[in-house]
C-alpha cells in the first residue's frame, strides 16, 4: 500500500508541474499591463520601467514562468497585486471555509447518497427503487445555491435554527462550526449524494449480474454474504472512482453557496480577484484549488487500489 | 508445379514486433515478439490451413500479410510483387488480396447497410455509385446465396451464418486473389459452420481464389486446406499436406494439438485421450519472451538438452512438407 | 443468461425490418419522459425567437410605484423591487441562458470534438502529448479556471461562456478519442481498410456515424451543466450583468428580499430546475434508446402457451438416482410483458458416479436447465416439475437448506472461468470460504486445505500461487482453481457447464482429463453441459440432446453419436467436418428458433428433410426404444436419418 502511495506522490509533481505551467501560461495572456493596477494611471515611465524590472517583467516567458516555479517551491506564490497580502496568507485565510464546505457537501452526499444507491440496486424495481432513482435524478438538476437559498428560508430565517451567515472555525468551537457549514453543506451534498446514488445503484445492479457472484451463489454463499462481501466490494470500484469526480463539482459549488451564506472562501477571493485582476491571488487560489482535487484523488486512488487488487503494481 | 511463373504469395523471414505500453512514463512496457520469422509460398487457388493456439501469432500473420500491421522485418510478394514496403492506400494490392474476418457482429459496421458495406470497395477502387453499383452488389449476395431484397437492411437483421455471408460477398467484390480467412466459423454455432465452409468451397471451386485459412479447429482445417502450416509462439513449426499433417503429425507440437482436439467418433477419441495423457501438461509461455533453442522444449515430452540451446531447422518429412524439429533426421 | 440474451435478440424472424433511424426513434419514444422532455424542450427553444414578441412589459423598464407587485392579472408574476416584470425579466432570462448555453456548448464541441477524433484515431506521440494535457486540465478546479478566464477576460456573459466552453472541452475531447480509440481497434474498420478506404473515408464513413450517438448525449448533458454553471456565475456576479435578466442575476435578487417576499426565488429557481431536468432525461432517454438501438427490437410476440408432454422418467423401477429431473420447465418474464418458456417437459437421472452431457447449440436451453437445477436462474426465472437430488425435492427447497447442497454435495463451474472468480479476494479465501461454508474448517485450516486443493488440481507452486488474485491466473489455471473450489464441499455431483469452450484446445483437453482423473478418484457424477460432440464422446457415459427446450434424444454417448437416431442428431454430425477434404458438408437450412418462435408439433420439423404434416401438427413425446436411447422423432423407424443430409 505504500507502494502505491509513494508512486500516486511521484506521479502528482510532473502534474502539478503542467497545471502549474497551464495557469501560468494562461494567467499572463491578460491583456493589459499589471503595472497600470500597481502604479495607477499617474505613472511616470521611469517608475514603469523600475518596477517592470523589479518583477522581471521585461525577461522571456519561460525565465519568469521558472522564477515563479523557484519561488512556489519555496513556497512563495508572490504577493496580491491589489494590496500588501502574500497569496499564501490569503489563500491559507480562505482555505478553511472551502475546504469544510468541500468535504461537508462530500459528507452528505456519501452519507445520503452511498446507502440510498446500495439499497435502490438490491432492490431493483422496487418502491424504493423507482423513488431513489426520481429522487437522483431531480437532485441532480438542482442548482445547488438555490436550494442553499430554499433551505435558508425555515432554518435560518423562520426558525432561526441556524445563522444565516457566517463561519466559526472549529478551532473555536466544534458545535458552531458544524453549525455554521450545516447548511450549505446540505445544499452541496444534493447534487453529489444523487450522482452517488445513481452511480451506486448502478454499480450494484450490474455487479449481481456478473458470472462470479452467480459462481459464489453457485458454492452455497448465502445471499445475503453474497451481496455484502462479494458484491459490494466490487461495486465500490466505480463508486470510488465517482468520488474523485465529484469533488471538482463540490468545489466549484462550494465557491457559490458561500456566498448564499456570506462566507469568506476561494469565492470571494476569487470573484474580488476578478473584479480587480489581480493575476497572482487568482494563480493561487486555483493551484491550491488544483492541489485540493489532486490530493483527494490520491486518496481516492489509494482507495480504489484497496477494493480493485488489480491496480496495484507488482 | 513446373511453371515458370511466381507463385501466387511468397512470405520470407517475417517478423512483427509489438510494443505493450503500461504505465504514464513506460515503465513496465514490454515487447510482444508475434511473429518470428515466418516463411512460406502459396500458389494459385490453393487453401492453406494456419493453425495453433491463441498466442501462436496466426492471427498477426494475417493481419501482417493484409497490412493491417506494422512489419518489423521480412519480404512480402503477390504474384511477384514486393508489397511489403508499399504505403497509403495501397488500392492496387488490396484488389488481390482480401480478407474474412472472425466475428460477423463486429466485422460488419452496424451503421451501414448491407449495400454500403458490400459496395463500398466498389466505390473505392471504381467510383461505382449508385444504380450502377446496387446491381453489381445484388449479383455479389446472389453469389453467397442472399437475397437482393437484403441490400438494404442492417447487419443487426441477420444471422450469423447470413453476417458472414455478408462478409464473404464484401471479401469477392473487387475480385482477389487470395482471401485471408480469420477464423470464419468460429463464432458460428455447428450447423451454420457447414454452410460458409460449403460457400467458401464453392467459391474455390468456381473461381479459383486461393485462401489462407487460420483457425484453431483442426478438423475445420483439415477438411478445408490443401496443405496446413503448424504455427507456435510466431514461427511455422510444421508444414505440409493437410492429410500427412494430421495422420503422421511430425512435430510434437502438432501431435498435442490433434491430440487435445475432441472428435466425435468414440474409438478415434478414446484413442486421442490415451495419447495425450502421455504428453505434458503446462501452458503456452509468455510471447514476450525469447527463449533460446527450440520454442516448444518447454513444454515437449520428448525434450533433449540440444532442443534447449539450439534453434532446430527445417527438414523434410516423409509424405511431403517439413517439420523445424531437432528428433527429426537431419535434412540433407 | 447469455442463450436467453441470444434469443431475445432476434433477427429475422418475426421483427419488421426497420432503418436504423426509425428503430432509434423508436426505442426513444419508448422513454415517454424523455419524450416529454424533448417537447418542453422545443417549446423552451422558441422563446429567445419569439420572446421578445410574447413578452407583455420590457424586461428592464422599472416602474418605482409598482415594486413588490404579488401575481395578478398584468404581471403573471408580480413585480421585482423596481417593479419590473417577472414574467418578462423571466422569459428574457430564458432566451439569455438557452444563447448562452448554446454558445458554451458550441465552444466545448468545436474545441474538444474534432481534436478528440483524430487524436484517437490517429493515436501516436500526439495523442500521448495531448492526453498529458487533457489529465491535467482535468485535474483543474473547473469552475475556478472558469473565473480565472473571466479575470483576463473581465466578467460579462460570453467571457463566462467562452471560459465554460474551454472547461468543458476536455469532456467531448475524451469521449470523442475514446470512440475513435475503439473504432480503430474495430473489426469493421480493417475491413474497410482492406477494402482499399482512405482515412478520411474511414473517418466520415465508418467512425463518425458511430460516434454521433454518444456525442448527442454528451451534447445534451453539457447543456444541463453549462446552464447551471451559467446560472451560478450571474449569481454571484461574474456572468450577466444587471440590470439585464438572467436566472442567476434574478436569484441574487430575490435573496436580498428573502425575508419579505420569499416568493420571488420560486420562478427563476424552477425554471432552471425544469430546463437542466429536461436535458438530463433527454440525454438518458437517447443513451438508453442507443444502447436499445444496437440491438433490433425484440419480437412482440406474446407468449403462447406450449404445453409439451414431459419425458418420462426412467423405466428403471427401484433404487433413485442422485438426480432425478422430472418435466421440468423455466419460464422468464418477458421483455416486455407476458412470460416465455425456454426449457419445458425436460426429464432425465444422473446415476452415481456417471458422466452425463447435455449438448446442443446456443439457445436451446442447455445452460438454463443446468441453472434451475440449481435453483439459480436469474430474476423473474421460475421452474416447475421436479428435481429430486438424493431423493430430495430441490425446487421450491427454502434458500438456507439450499445453500447447503450447493457448494456441498453439488458443485458447480462455469464457461467463463476467470468471470466467475471474484477479482477482489485472493484464490486461497475463496476456495477457504467454501471449505468453512461446507467442511466446517476455520480460517486457518481453510487456507491450508486449499493450498492442497490448488496441488490437487494441478496447480505449479499451490502455496505461493494461493495468495495470488484471480487475474493472475491464466484462463486454464483459474478453471483448475473453480474445480477446486467445487472440491471443497467434497461433491457428489459436479454441474460443469462449458468448463472448456473458452479455453485453448491444449488447455481444455487438459481439464478435461482433469475432471476424469478427479471422478475416477472420487467416484463423482458429472452433469457436462457442452455444444461440442466431441467433448461428449471424450468424457460422457451418457448423452442428451437439446433442442429448442427440449431434450429430442437420448442414449449412451457412443450408441448416440455412431447411430444417431433423430434427425437433428445426425444432421450436427453430418455437418461436421470428417476427414474427406473437398467434400460437401451436410447443411441443416435456417437455424434455432428462438425461445417466443417454437414452431408447434415437432420443433425441429421446418428443418427437418422428413418432415410430414403430422410432424407440423402433433406434438411429439420422448419415447424409450430399447438400449437406454429414447427419442423424440415420430417417423422413427420409418426414415433413414442419415440419408435426409446426403
Amino acid at each position: 500500500m505504500l507502494r502505491l502511495l509513494a508512486t500516486r506522490v511521484a506521479g502528482l509533481a510532473p502534474l502539478l508541474l503542467i497545471v502549474s505551467f497551464l495557469t501560468f501560461t494562461m494567467l499572463h495572456l491578460v491583456p493589459g499591463d499589471i503595472r497600470d493596477i500597481i502604479l495607477g494611471v499617474d505613472a511616470t515611465p521611469e517608475q514603469y520601467a523600475e518596477l517592470g524590472a523589479k518583477l522581471g517583467l521585461d525577461d522571456p516567458f519561460l525565465v519568469q514562468y521558472g522564477r515563479w516555479l523557484g519561488r512556489a517551491l519555496q513556497g512563495d506564490l508572490g504577493t496580491s497585486a491589489y494590496n500588501s497580502q502574500t497569496v499564501v496568507e490569503a489563500v491559507l485565510d480562505t482555505l478553511p471555509v472551502t475546504l469544510s464546505l468541500t468535504f461537508g457537501g462530500m459528507f452528505v452526499g456519501l452519507v445520503i447518497g452511498v446507502p440510498a444507491g446500495v439499497y435502490a440496486g438490491l432492490h431493483r424495481g422496487g418502491l424504493v427503487d423507482r423513488i431513489a432513482v426520481l429522487a437522483a435524478t431531480v437532485g441532480q438538476a438542482l442548482p445547488n445555491f438555490w436550494v442553499a437559498i430554499l433551505l435558508a428560508i425555515p432554518f435560518a430565517l423562520w426558525w432561526r435554527l441556524l445563522p444565516a451567515t457566517g463561519f466559526t472555525p472549529p478551532t473555536e468551537s466544534v458545535s458552531a462550526w458544524l453549525a455554521s457549514i450545516a447548511l450549505a453543506s446540505v445544499a452541496l451534498g444534493t447534487s453529489a449524494s444523487a450522482a452517488l446514488a445513481r452511480q451506486t445503484r448502478g454499480a450494484v445492479i450490474d455487479v449481481l449480474g456478473r458470472e462470479y457472484i452467480r459462481a459464489a451463489r453457485a458454492r452455497g454463499v448465502s445471499k445475503r454474504a453474497v451481496t455484502f462481501k462479494h458484491a459490494l466490494k466490487n461495486a465500490a470500484v466505480p463508486v470510488v472512482t465517482t468520488i474523485g469526480f465529484q469533488v471538482n463539482g463540490l468545489l466549484g459549488g462550494a465557491l457559490i453557496v458561500e456566498q448564499v451564506f456570506g462566507l469568506h472562501g476561494f469565492g470571494a477571493l476569487a470573484i474580488d480577484a476578478v473584479r480587480t485582476q489581480d493575476i497572482p491571488i487568482m494563480q493561487g487560489v486555483v493551484m491550491m484549488g488544483t492541489v485540493i482535487i489532486v490530493v483527494v484523488n490520491i486518496a481516492v486512488d489509494v482507495a480504489y487500489g484497496y477494493v480493485n487488487p488489480r491496480m496495484r503494481p507488482g | 508445379m513446373t511453371t515458370d511463373a511466381p507463385p501466387l504469395l511468397e512470405v520470407d523471414d517475417l517478423h512483427v514486433r509489438f510494443r505493450v505500453r503500461r504505465g504514464v512514463f513506460g515503465g513496465g512496457s514490454y515487447t510482444v515478439y508475434a511473429l518470428r520469422g515466418v516463411s512460406l509460398t502459396m500458389r494459385a487457388g490453393e487453401t492453406l490451413g494456419v493453425v495453433g493456439e491463441s498466442g501462436s501469432g496466426k492471427s498477426t500473420l494475417g493481419r501482417a500479410l493484409l497490412r493491417l500491421t506494422d512489419l518489423h522485418r521480412g519480404t512480402i510478394r503477390l504474384e511477384g510483387q514486393a508489397v511489403h514496403a508499399l504505403k497509403g492506400r495501397m488500392l492496387d494490392f488490396r484488389r488481390d488480396l482480401q480478407a474474412v474476418f472472425q466475428d460477423p457482429y463486429a466485422s460488419l459496421n452496424p451503421a451501414m447497410v448491407v449495400a454500403d458495406i458490400v459496395g463500398e470497395p466498389l466505390t473505392v477502387h471504381f467510383g461505382l455509385r449508385g444504380r450502377e453499383r446496387d446491381a453489381k452488389t445484388a449479383a455479389l449476395l446472389d453469389r453467397v446465396g442472399l437475397a437482393a431484397d437484403h441490400l438494404e437492411r442492417y447487419p443487426a437483421e441477420f444471422s450469423g451464418g447470413q453476417r458472414q455471408r455478408i462478409a464473404v460477398a464484401r471479401a469477392l467484390a473487387l475480385e482477389p486473389r487470395l482471401i485471408v480467412c480469420d477464423e470464419p466459423v468460429s463464432a458460428l454455432d455447428v450447423s451454420t459452420q457447414s454452410q460458409v465452409i460449403n460457400l467458401l468451397q464453392a467459391l474455390q471451386a468456381s473461381f479459383g481464389i486461393a485462401y489462407l485459412f487460420i483457425a484453431h479447429d483442426l478438423a475445420v482445417v483439415r477438411h478445408i486446406s490443401h496443405r496446413i502450416a503448424v504455427m507456435y509462439l510466431g514461427s511455422i513449426v510444421e508444414m505440409g499436406p493437410a492429410q500427412r499433417v494430421c495422420d503422421q503429425p511430425a512435430h510434437p507440437y502438432t501431435e498435442m494439438l490433434l491430440a487435445a482436439a475432441p472428435v466425435t467418433d468414440p474409438v478415434e477419441q478414446r484413442r486421442r485421450k490415451a495419447l495425450r495423457r502421455k504428453l505434458p501438461a503446462s501452458e503456452l509461455p509468455s510471447p514476450a519472451e525469447v527463449l533460446p533453442g527450440c520454442p516448444f522444449h518447454t513444454r515437449c515430452a520428448y525434450a533433449t538438452d540440444i532442443c534447449k540451446q539450439q534453434l532446430p531447422s527445417p527438414s523434410p518429412v516423409a509424405g511431403g512438407g517439413w517439420a523445424a524439429c531437432h528428433l527429426l533426421p537431419a535434412a540433407g | 443468461m447469455s442463450e436467453l440474451a441470444a434469443s431475445a435478440a432476434s433477427p429475422e424472424m418475426g421483427a419488421a425490418p426497420l432503418s436504423g433511424g426509425a428503430r432509434l426513434a423508436r426505442a426513444f419514444l419508448r422513454h415517454r419522459l424523455a419524450a416529454w422532455a424533448a417537447l418542453y424542450l422545443l417549446v423552451l427553444a422558441a422563446v429567445p425567437l419569439i420572446g421578445p414578441h410574447i413578452a407583455p412589459h420590457d424586461p428592464v423598464q422599472t416602474d418605482l410605484a409598482r415594486t413588490f407587485e404579488g401575481p395578478g392579472s398584468e404581471h403573471w408574476l408580480g413585480t421585482d423591487h423596481l417593479g419590473r416584470s417577472m414574467s418578462s425579466r423571466i422569459i428574457a432570462a430564458t432566451a439569455v441562458a438557452l444563447k448562452a448555453a448554446a454558445l458554451g456548448v458550441g465552444i466545448a464541441l468545436v474545441l474538444g470534438a474534432p481534436l478528440g477524433l483524430v487524436c484517437g484515431y490517429l493515436g501516436g506521440w500526439w495523442d500521448r502529448v495531448a492526453m498529458r494535457v487533457v489529465e491535467a486540465v482535468i485535474a483543474l478546479p473547473a469552475l475556478l479556471v472558469a473565473i480565472a478566464i473571466l479575470a483576463i477576460l473581465g466578467p460579462s456573459l460570453t467571457n463566462a461562456m467562452i471560459a465554460l466552453g474551454i472547461v468543458n472541452a476536455t469532456a467531448f475531447f475524451r469521449l470523442m478519442r475514446g470512440t475513435a480509440l475503439e473504432a480503430r481497434e474495430a473489426v469493421y474498420v480493417d475491413a474497410a481498410r482492406v477494402g482499399g478506404a482512405s482515412t478520411p473515408r474511414i473517418l466520415a464513413r465508418h467512425v463518425l456515424p458511430n460516434v454521433a450517438g454518444p456525442l448527442t448525449v454528451q451534447t445534451t448533458l453539457t447543456f444541463a451543466y453549462v446552464l447551471l454553471a451559467e446560472a451560478g456565475l450571474s449569481y454571484i456576479g461574474l456572468g450577466v450583468q444587471p440590470p439585464q435578466a438572467s436566472w442567476g442575476v434574478m436569484l441574487a435578487t430575490a435573496q436580498n428580499y428573502l425575508h419579505q417576499h420569499p416568493f420571488m426565488v420560486a420562478p427563476p429557481g424552477l425554471l432552471i430546475v425544469f430546463t437542466v431536468l429536461a436535458f438530463n432525461l433527454l440525454g438518458d432517454g437517447l443513451r438508453d434508446a442507443l444502447a436499445r438501438g444496437e440491438a433490433p427490437a425484440g419480437s412482440r410476440r406474446r407468449h403462447r402457451a406450449t404445453s409439451a408432454p414431459p419425458d418420462a422418467a426412467a423405466a428403471t423401477a427401484g433404487a433413485m438416482p442422485l438426480l432425478r429431473v422430472v418435466d421440468l420447465e423455466v419460464r422468464f418474464q418477458a421483455p416486455r410483458g407476458g412470460e416465455l418458456t425456454v426449457v419445458s417437459g425436460v426429464g432425465f437421472d444422473v446415476e452415481a458416479g456417471r458422466t452425463v452431457g447435455l449438448v446442443g447449440e446456443s439457445g436451446c436451453g442447455k445452460s438454463v436447465t443446468a441453472m434451475a437445477i440449481m435453483g439459480l436462474l436469474d430474476a423473474g426465472g421460475q421452474a416447475t416439475g421436479s428435481v429430486a437430488f438424493g431423493g430430495q425435492e430441490l425446487l421450491g427447497l427454502p434458500e438456507p437448506a439450499l445453500n447447503r447442497i450447493r457448494g456441498g454435495d453439488v458443485g458447480m463451474i462455469f464457461q467463463e472461468p476467470s468471470a466467475s472468480l471474484n477479482p477482489a479476494f485472493t484464490v486461497k479465501h475463496q476456495i477457504g470460504e467454501a471449505l468453512r461454508l461446507h467442511a466446517g474448517l476455520n480460517r486457518r485450516q481453510a487456507g491450508s486445505r486449499a493450498v492442497e486443493l490448488l496441488a490437487q488440481v494441478g496447480i505449479p507452486d499451490a502455496s505461493r500461487r494461493a495468495d495470488d488474485y484471480p487475474h493472475h491466473f491464466s484462463g486454464g489455471m483459474a478453471q483448475r482453481a473453480m474445480i477446486a473450489m467445487a472440491l471443497a464441499g467434497d461433491p457428489k455431483l459436479l454441474i460443469a457447464d462449458e468448463p472448456s469452450t473458452a479455453l485453448d484446445v491444449t488447455i481444455q483437453a487438459q481439464v478435461l482429463d482433469l475432471l476424469s482423473a478427479l471422478q475416477e478418484e472420487r467416484g463423482m457424477a458429472i452433469l457436462l453441459i457442452t455444444h461440442d460432440l466431441g467433448v461428449i464422446a471424450d468424457l460422457c457415459d451418457e448423452a442428451l440432446v437439446m433442442y429448442a427446450g427440449q431434450i429430442i434424444e437420448r442414449g449412451p454417448a457412443a450408441a448416440l453419436l455412431t447411430a444417431p437416431a433423430h434427425p437433428y442428431t445426425a444432421g450436427l454430425l453430418a455437418s461436421m467436418p470428417q476427414n474427406q477434404r473437398g467434400a460437401s458438408l451436410a447443411q441443416i437450412p435456417g437455424r434455432v428458433p428462438p425461445a417466443w418462435g417454437w414452431p408447434a408439433g415437432c420443433r425441429f420439423h421446418p428443418r427437418c428433410p422428413h418432415a410430414t404434416e403430422a410432424c407440423a401438427k402433433e406434438d411429439t413425446t420422448l419415447r424409450h426404444l430399447g438400449a437406454g436411447r429414447w427419442n423424440r422423432c415420430r417417423r422413427i423407424g420409418e426414415i433413414d436419418v442419415a440419408e435426409g443430409w446426403r
